[in-house]
C-alpha cells in the first residue's frame, strides 16, 4: 500500500501498465476482483432486492384497499410485511450504497483499486448468498420468516415462529451482516492507506468521508447484531435459554442487541446518500461544497450520536431510560440541521443546473426534512407513547428512508450514470421518473401520518369499516401502485441508455469536482491511464480545469450554460 | 490531550475522539441505567473497537501518512499503480460460495453443511496457493 512520488509534468504521458489477464462475460462476474465491476453487481443485484420488497409492499397495500380480507391471510400479510422490511433494510439500500462506493471511492481517492480485492469478491457473493438464503423462506412449506424484520422474541423462538423461514432469515442476516463488515474493513483500510498523493483526509469528496463514517458504524454494530442472531439460533436449535424468561433469560435482552444495531443502521442507509446529495448539490450548483469541514464533523457526530440511542425504539416497554434516549435522539437533529444548513448554502448564490440528479436531490431534501421533524417528535416520550406501533411511525420512517436513501439513490445514479456506462440517460424520461415518484411517494406516504393519529396500528391485515379509515387507505394504496410504476420509466431509461443506439458520455459531462471524472467513462481497468492532476483541495478535477479561478480573481460561478453539458 | 491527538493521523484522531465519547456515553448510562448491563457492555466494547484501531493507525507511521503530502506540484500517479491488481481467482469465489452453503446447511441439514465445509476448505488453499505463486 505504498503510493508512489509526484511525476511533475507527466501530464499527457500515460501510466506503463502490464495488461491484466481479464475474465469476460459470466466468468467475468463470478471470479473478477475488478472493484467497478463488483460494485456495478452490488447495484444491479440490491435494486433486483428493491423491486422484489416493492412488490411485497405493494401485495400489502392491495390488502388494506378495502375492509375485509380480499387477497392475503393474516400470516401471509405478517410474512409480507417482515420480508418488505428485511429486504429493504438490508439487502437494498445499504447495500446499493457499498456498490456505489465499491465503485466510487477507489476513484476519488486516487487509487487503483480497493486494498482487498479478493475480500471484496467474497463480501459481495456472501451477500448475495445471505440475500437469497434470506428470501428463500418463500419456498419452504411453512413460508418465510414472520415475526418483523427486527424479530421480538419470544415471537421469534422455537415456540411461536417454529417454520424454516425463521431459520433461513436468521442465517440470511448472519451472511448479509459478514458481508457488510468485510466491505467496511475494505473501505476504511482503502480510504485509510491508499488515497493519491495529495489527497489528504480533509481533501476527500464528501462521498467518501461518508462512507469512511458508515463504514466505522458498520464495525461497531453488525457485530454485535449477528452475535444476537447466533444466540437466537442457539434458543431456537440448542436449547439455549438466553431470552427465555421462564429459565432466568431475557427477552428484552434481544431488543437492546437488536436496537443497538438497528437504529445505527438506519444511518449506516442514509449516510452515504447525504454523501451522494452532497456531490450533486455542489456539481450542479456550480459551487465548492459549503461549509466542507463542519459537514464532515457533522457526519462523524450523527455517526458518534447514533451509538447511544438505541433504546428510543423500546419507550414503550417502560424498562428504558427515557431521559437519556430521549435527549441523544433530539441531539441527532443537531447536526442533521447543520447538514441542511450546508447544502442549502451550497446551492446558495449559485447556477443552478436543473438535470434529473439535481432534481431528485432537491426532492431528497423536501421529503427527508419531513422524517426528520417526525423524528424529533417521536423523541420526545410523551408523544412516542401514544403513537408507538401506529401507522404514524410508518409514515415516520418511509420519509426517513425511502426520501433519505431512496430519492438520493436515483440521483446518484443519474449523476454517475455515465462514468458507469460510459452512456447518458435521456433527461425527458428522467422527469417524468422523478414526477411519479415524488407524487406517488407523498400520496402513500403523507396520509399514514393522518391514520396513525387515528390510531390505526401497524401490522394488521384489515380493519373495520367503522374505522373510517378506508378512504386514507385506498389514496395510499394508489400511491403506492403509483410509485412502483414510476420504476418502468427508469428501467426503460437505463435499458434504453446501456443497450440501446450509442449516446457516448464524455469522461466530464457535469464538469464534475472529484478525481473520478478526470478518467474515462467508463473507467479502464486500472482506473488512470493518465497521471492524476496536482490534489490541491477536495475538488482536484475543477482546480485543473479552471485553474484561472482558482488563482485568478474571477468569481466561482462558471460560465457554462445549464445544459451544455449533457449529451441528451 | 490537545498534544496527544496532534501527533495522531486525521483517521487515528477519528477513531480516538470516537472511543473518548463512547467512554463517556458508558459512563453515563451506566450510572443512571440502574443494573441494565446489557447497553454498558456494548458501549464500553465500542470504546475498545475505537481506541484500538486508533491506537494501531498510530503506531503504523506507513500506512497513516498514505496521501499526506500537502507539498506536491504538478501531477501524481494512482496510488498502487506500481500493482497489478488480481483480475481473476476461483478459489476466492469458491471460498464464499461455501460460506453460503453453510450458512443454508445450519437450518436445512449436515449434509449441506460438509460440502460447504469442502468448498470453504477448497477456496482458503487455493487462495494460499495463488498468493505463493505470486
Amino acid at each position: 500500500m505504498t503510493v508512489l512520488d509526484a511525476r511533475p509534468g507527466a501530464a499527457s504521458e500515460p501510466l506503463p501498465h502490464l495488461e491484466p489477464r481479464r475474465p469476460r462475460g459470466v466468468l467475468n462476474l463470478l471470479v473478477g476482483t475488478d472493484h467497478k465491476v463488483i460494485g456495478l453487481a452490488y447495484m444491479i443485484t440490491a435494486f433486483g432486492f428493491y423491486m422484489f420488497g416493492g412488490l411485497l409492499a405493494m401485495g400489502m397495500r392491495t390488502e388494506l384497499a378495502e375492509t375485509g380480507q380480499q387477497l392475503v391471510s393474516n400470516g401471509v400479510y405478517n410474512e409480507l410485511f417482515t420480508m418488505h422490511g428485511s429486504i429493504m433494510l438490508l439487502l437494498f439500500a445499504g447495500p446499493f450504497a457499498f456498490g456505489l462506493a465499491n465503485f466510487l471511492v477507489p476513484l476519488q481517492i486516487g487509487a487503483k483499486d480497493l486494498a482487498f480485492p479478493r475480500l471484496n469478491l467474497i463480501s459481495y457473493w456472501v451477500y448475495l448468498g445471505g440475500g437469497l438464503v434470506m428470501s428463500s423462506g418463500f419456498l419452504t412449506a411453512d413460508g418465510a420468516a414472520d415475526f418483523g424484520w427486527f424479530a421480538y422474541v419470544p415471537l421469534a423462538g422455537a415456540v411461536r415462529s417454529p417454520g424454516l423461514g425463521g431459520d433461513l432469515w436468521l442465517c440470511g442476516l448472519l451472511l448479509t451482516g459478514t458481508s457488510g463488515i468485510l466491505t467496511a474493513v475494505n473501505l476504511l483500510a482503502s480510504v485509510l492507506t491508499m488515497r493519491a498523493p495529495g489527497m489528504t483526509m480533509f481533501r476527500l469528496p464528501i462521498f467518501t468521508w461518508n462512507m469512511v463514517a458508515t463504514s466505522v458504524l458498520v464495525l461497531l454494530v453488525f457485530p454485535v447484531v449477528a452475535a444476537a442472531g447466533v444466540m437466537l439460533l442457539a434458543d431456537r436449535h440448542l436449547d439455549g435459554h438466553i431470552f427465555d424468561v421462564a429459565n432466568g433469560g431475557s427477552a428484552i435482552l434481544w431488543q437492546h442487541l437488536f436496537w443497538f444495531f438497528g437504529h445505527p443502521e438506519v444511518y449506516v442507509l442514509v449516510l452515504p446518500y447525504f454523501g451522494v446529495v452532497t456531490e450533486v448539490f455542489a456539481v450542479f450548483s456550480r459551487r465548492p461544497v459549503y461549509g466542507y469541514l463542519g459537514l464532515v464533523l457533522a457526519t462523524l457526530s450523527i455517526c458518534a450520536l447514533s451509538v447511544g440511542v438505541w433504546a428510543h425504539h423500546m419507550f414503550a416497554t417502560g424498562a428504558v431510560l427515557l431521559p437519556f434516549f430521549g435527549a441523544t435522539t433530539m441531539l441527532i437533529a443537531v447536526p442533521t440541521g447543520v447538514k441542511f444548513f450546508n447544502w442549502i448554502g451550497t446551492m446558495w448564490g449559485g447556477k443552478l443546473n436543473y438535470e434529473p440528479a439535481m432534481l431528485f436531490a432537491m426532492a431528497f431534501l423536501i421529503v427527508f426534512v419531513v422524517g426528520g421533524v417526525t423524528g424529533v417528535m417521536l423523541a420526545s416520550p410523551g408523544i412516542d407513547f401514544h403513537v408507538t406501533d401506529s401507522y404514524f411511525v410508518v409514515a415516520h420512517f418511509h420519509y426517513v428512508l425511502f426520501g433519505g436513501s431512496v430519492f438520493a439513490l436515483f440521483s446518484g445514479i443519474y449523476y454517475w450514470f455515465p462514468k458507469f456506462t460510459g452512456r447518458m440517460l435521456n433527461r425527458r424520461l428522467g422527469y417524468i421518473h422523478l414526477a411519479l415518484t415524488f407524487v406517488g411517494f407523498n400520496l402513500t406516504f403523507f396520509v399514514q401520518h393522518i391514520l396513525g393519529l387515528e390510531g390505526m396500528p401497524r401490522r394488521v391485515a384489515d380493519y373495520q369499516a367503522s374505522d373510517g379509515w378506508e378512504t386514507l387507505n385506498r389514496i395510499s394504496t394508489a400511491g403506492a401502485f403509483l410509485l412502483g410504476i414510476s420504476t418502468l420509466p427508469f428501467l426503460w431509461n437505463v435499458w434504453r441508455s446501456w443497450r440501446g443506439p450509442l449516446d457516448p458520455a464524455a469522461a466530464d459531462p457535469w464538469d464534475g469536482h472529484t478525481l473520478e471524472w478526470v478518467t474515462a467513462s467508463p473507467p479502464s481497468a486500472h482506473n488512470f491511464d493518465h497521471p492524476l492532476p496536482p490534489i490541491r483541495s477536495e475538488r482536484p478535477v475543477w482546480d485543473a480545469k479552471h485553474a484561472q479561478k482558482t488563482t485568478g480573481d474571477a468569481p466561482d460561478v462558471a460560465d457554462a450554460a445549464p445544459g451544455e453539458r449533457s449529451a441528451t | 490531550m490537545s498534544a496527544l491527538l496532534g501527533r495522531m493521523s486525521v483517521g487515528a484522531r477519528v477513531f480516538a475522539v470516537l472511543g473518548a465519547w463512547f467512554v463517556i456515553l458508558a459512563v453515563i448510562y451506566t450510572v443512571f441505567a440502574y443494573g441494565e448491563w446489557s447497553g454498558s457492555v456494548m458501549l464500553v466494547l465500542s470504546a475498545g473497537l475505537c481506541g484500538f484501531v486508533a491506537v494501531e493507525l498510530a503506531r503504523d507511521p506507513d500506512d497513516i501518512e498514505a496521501g499526506d503530502h500537502t507539498d506536491l506540484e504538478g501531477t501524481v500517479a494512482a496510488a498502487g499503480s506500481e500493482h497489478e491488481p488480481p483480475t481473476s481467482s476461483l478459489p476466492t469465489f469458491l471460498t464464499a460460495a461455501g460460506m453460503v452453503v453453510i450458512a443454508a446447511g445450519l437450518p436445512l441439514g449436515v449434509w449441506i453443511i460438509v460440502p460447504g465445509v469442502v468448498m470453504v476448505l477448497g477456496g482458503v488453499l487455493g487462495m494460499v496457493n495463488e498468493s505463493a505463486r505470486q
